[in-house]
């Protein structure tokens, strides 16, 4: 049982957890409320300041490239899904899918950080620097706080791919295995708020 | 259905970028994209968070956040508008 080619992918033991039980634990759901806080207030100071600088606003706006905000946002999308499989697994105890959708899941969490490194280099040869004006420091201060949340959350992410064969004897690993989910997918709802609030509007 | 659920958000997520490019509707494009991004964070939260079985009263907290992270943005945007104009 403790070599994972060993371990059959749908066997079921007295440990598991049952379907109908909470997801995650309250301090996971506290922690991201108070980040949503946090960015709500961020938000707001953006769009204040928006309010008194529109036209500078406007026309840095117009130098991003709102394709890579798309391609973030498609990346995330699918890497929440595959999370999502990733956490179903853990409850009917099946450690190779755990395994291989997390793995891909890191792989969109690799090409969000590819994306957002080609980017932000791009920004910086044509000499859009956090201190060019306000609308470029929040584009970098909101899209980089953004980017750790996101590497904290691939940390986990990549615990819980190597260690996916606990999911067999351990209820800790699927409620743990959730409160990366729900964060992982609190990252990406953020990013679908961040799109249209920096690319779009 | 997560498959299912993935599948509407990417076609939500091309449905307002094409809004955006083609400035379909003009001044109103704001409100729809950010409505859709709204609509596709509940998405998230419902379906993907599964947030029904959220420990507490977190799942309303949640979904009052989604109303006021877009709140701000729509809001903000369109008095931004009038103070232009």
């Amino acid at each position: 049982m403790n070599h994972p080619d060993s371990a059959p992918d749908a066997p079921r033991s007295p440990t598991f957890r049952h379907d109908q039980q909470q997801i995650g634990t309250d301090g996971l759901w506290l922690f991201v409320f108070i980040d949503m806080v946090i960015f709500t207030l961020i938000f707001f100071v953006f769009m204040t300041e928006r309010l008194d600088e529109y036209s500078l606003f406007k026309s840095s706006q117009s130098h991003l490239n709102e394709i890579f905000g798309l391609c973030n946002t498609l990346v995330l999308l699918t890497s929440s899904w595959l999370v999502v499989e990733a956490v179903h697994a853990a409850r009917r105890g099946a450690p190779k899918i755990i395994a291989t959708r997390l793995a891909l899941a890191l792989v969109c969490g690799l090409m969000f950080v590819a994306s957002k490194i080609i980017e932000y280099r791009a920004k910086i040869l044509l000499g859009f620097s956090p201190a060019t004006n306000p609308f470029f420091s929040f584009y970098y201060f909101i899209t980089f706080v953004h980017f750790l949340h996101v590497v904290a959350g691939m940390v986990f992410l990549n615990s819980y791919r190597q260690r996916s064969i606990r999911c067999l004897d351990s209820p800790a690993y699927t409620t743990g295995l959730e409160n990366v989910g729900v964060f992982w997918h609190y990252v990406d709802v953020l990013w679908l708020f961040i799109f249209p609030l920096l690319y779009l509007v | 259905m997560p498959f299912a659920i993935w599948l509407i958000l990417i076609a939500c997520t091309l449905a307002s970028f094409d809004i955006f490019e083609r400035r379909l509707l003009g001044p109103l494009s704001t409100l729809v994209i950010v409505t859709i991004a709204a609509v596709k964070a509940r998405l998230v939260l419902r379906h993907f968070m599964e947030a029904a079985q959220a420990p507490g009263n977190w799942r309303f907290l949640y979904e009052t956040w989604i109303f006021v992270a877009a709140a701000i943005i729509v809001i903000g945007h369109y008095v931004a508008l009038m103070r232009v104009t």
